[in-house]
């Protein structure tokens, strides 16, 4: 069985029985490296990380997020962080937002460059496309897969268990693509 | 001349660019909706 790593965010984790990403199980020895609330850097830097340990037969899966999300250094506390399943989270304009952060309000209202972020963000997916044997999901961009969520809500990455069987069949039949 | 506008301009200013950026905000928290709970 061919093994595939998977690189994303909370869209991509399988923590839940029914995740797209765990159901490939039966496809698929899975390595999940996906974190809830990543950002891109985060993404690209957990593959930089692992990319010694994966051999040419290896599979990819790389889950793209939105590029409003500011990479925050491991060891800096955020209330999203205390959540054990959130201990690496980035930062979230509506999370911070919605926490009242003042900190970190202060310092996104600062820092935030629409092209700035854009532009570095399609940096790090255009070095990400590079990745031989890799595939590449979005569900931020229009698309089959932002279709599915919108369409199909619920609290499995963010969709119910019928959207996550809709994932699953998008995948695979990207991996035969 | 220059000078002197900036410094009465910047109030105003800085208000131009706070509203702005309020209006930016609610774009970005539409695109990327997470509030971890």
């Amino acid at each position: 069985m061919d093994k595939l790593w998977i690189f994303g965010d909370s869209f991509a984790v399988g923590q839940h029985k029914c995740a797209w990403s765990r159901l490939l199980v039966e496809h698929f020895e899975i390595k999940n490296q996906a974190t809830n609330g990543s950002s891109e850097y985060r993404i690209w830097r957990n593959y930089k990380d692992h990319a010694d340990k994966i051999i040419s037969t290896d599979r990819i899966l790389f889950c793209h997020t939105s590029p409003t999300r500011v990479y925050l250094k491991d060891k800096q506390t955020i209330i999203s962080r205390l959540r054990e399943s959130h201990s690496v989270c980035d930062l979230i304009f509506a999370d911070i937002f919605a926490k009242k952060e003042k900190k970190f309000i202060s310092i996104l209202k600062h820092i935030w460059d629409d092209r700035y972020f854009e532009d570095t963000y399609d940096l790090l997916v255009a070095d990400l496309m590079h990745v031989p044997n890799s595939i590449h999901i979005n569900f931020f961009v229009k698309g089959p897969f932002n279709t599915i969520w919108t369409n199909n809500p619920g609290d499995i990455n963010h969709m119910s268990e019928a959207g996550n069987r809709l994932v699953l069949k998008e995948v695979l039949s990207k991996f035969k693509e | 001349m220059q000078k002197l506008l900036d410094i009465i301009l910047y109030p105003y200013r800085a208000i131009m660019e706070h509203i702005r950026f309020k209006k930016r905000l609610k774009e970005l928290q539409k695109r990327d909706p997470f509030i971890y709970k």
